[in-house]
């Protein structure tokens, strides 16, 4: 059975990733978001993976989800991190550099 | 098969949006949990069996409870929680989104690019294994030296004192 619709699955939750990044303020509801857009693009990966019959696609798959947990955790080490020194995780408050 | 992916597809979806609007912390860990489950049956459905089940371990298994333990040591307050204040972003991240979405899907639809379905069976676990440690052993590597970075870089930044 052939189809394109995981590719556009993975399409829709990449940009329910962008929007949900530009809209929230939470420092780690932000981080969900990015592994939301890099749960997508494992789905295109694998995805694409199978259309061409070439399984390195699936081996990249397996490296996001190592470069993911390294992301989570540093992520969230700068997040505890932030919430120590101006406790707060609004990204809005977090203006030290005027930006 | 083919109504199982749109079963999935659909659960998976409303699983963002409501990681979208989602008030309290761990509802919103928890729809996310709820993509990512559904991400793995659908990887099921496309015959990467060990993708799906390392999916489950790494993501919904340890990230997961990663995001979780943040969330029960961060106070947040309810304010933190809305959405971001500037009306200007307000305004256009919906739009921007749905731009994104429209234009990826036009060109993936432009290459018309047929996804087969698994009728039954797994991937070859064997040729997996083959390609991360011949052609990918290099990277795999690296891979390796980042986890210790990572890890390395956590605690630095996270702990009180050195």
């Amino acid at each position: 059975m052939l189809t394109q619709v995981p590719l556009f699955l993975s399409f829709v939750l990449f940009g329910i990733g962008v929007i949900g990044f530009l809209l929230r303020r939470n420092i780690i509801i932000l981080l969900m978001f990015i592994e939301l857009m890099l749960n997508a693009a494992n789905l295109a990966f694998v995805s694409l993976s199978k259309t061409i019959g070439d399984m390195s696609g699936q081996v990249y798959v397996m490296f996001i989800f190592a470069i993911a947990a390294a992301e989570a955790g540093v992520g969230l080490a700068i997040a505890i991190l932030i919430y120590r020194q101006l406790k707060t995780t609004d990204v809005d408050k977090i203006n030290n550099l005027r930006g | 098969m083919n109504i199982s992916f749109y079963i999935f597809g659909a659960l998976a979806i409303m699983g963002a949006v409501m990681l979208l609007f989602q008030k309290n912390p761990v509802s919103a860990a928890l729809s996310l949990l709820l993509v990512l489950i559904s991400t793995a049956c659908i990887y099921i459905l496309l015959g990467a069996h060990l993708l799906a089940f390392l999916q489950i371990i790494l993501y919904a298994g340890a990230i997961m409870v990663l995001f979780v333990i943040a969330i029960t040591i961060i106070p947040m307050r309810e304010s933190d929680l809305n959405l971001i204040k500037s009306p200007i972003a307000k305004l256009l991240a919906i739009p921007a989104g749905i731009i994104l979405i429209w234009e990826l899907i036009s060109v993936g639809r432009s290459f018309n690019l047929q996804v087969p379905f698994a009728t039954s069976g797994s991937d070859d676990i064997n040729a997996l294994s083959m390609l991360i440690f011949d052609r990918f052993a290099l990277q795999f590597e690296l891979i390796s030296l980042l986890l210790l970075t990572g890890i390395v870089g956590a605690i630095l930044i996270a702990k009180r004192r050195l």
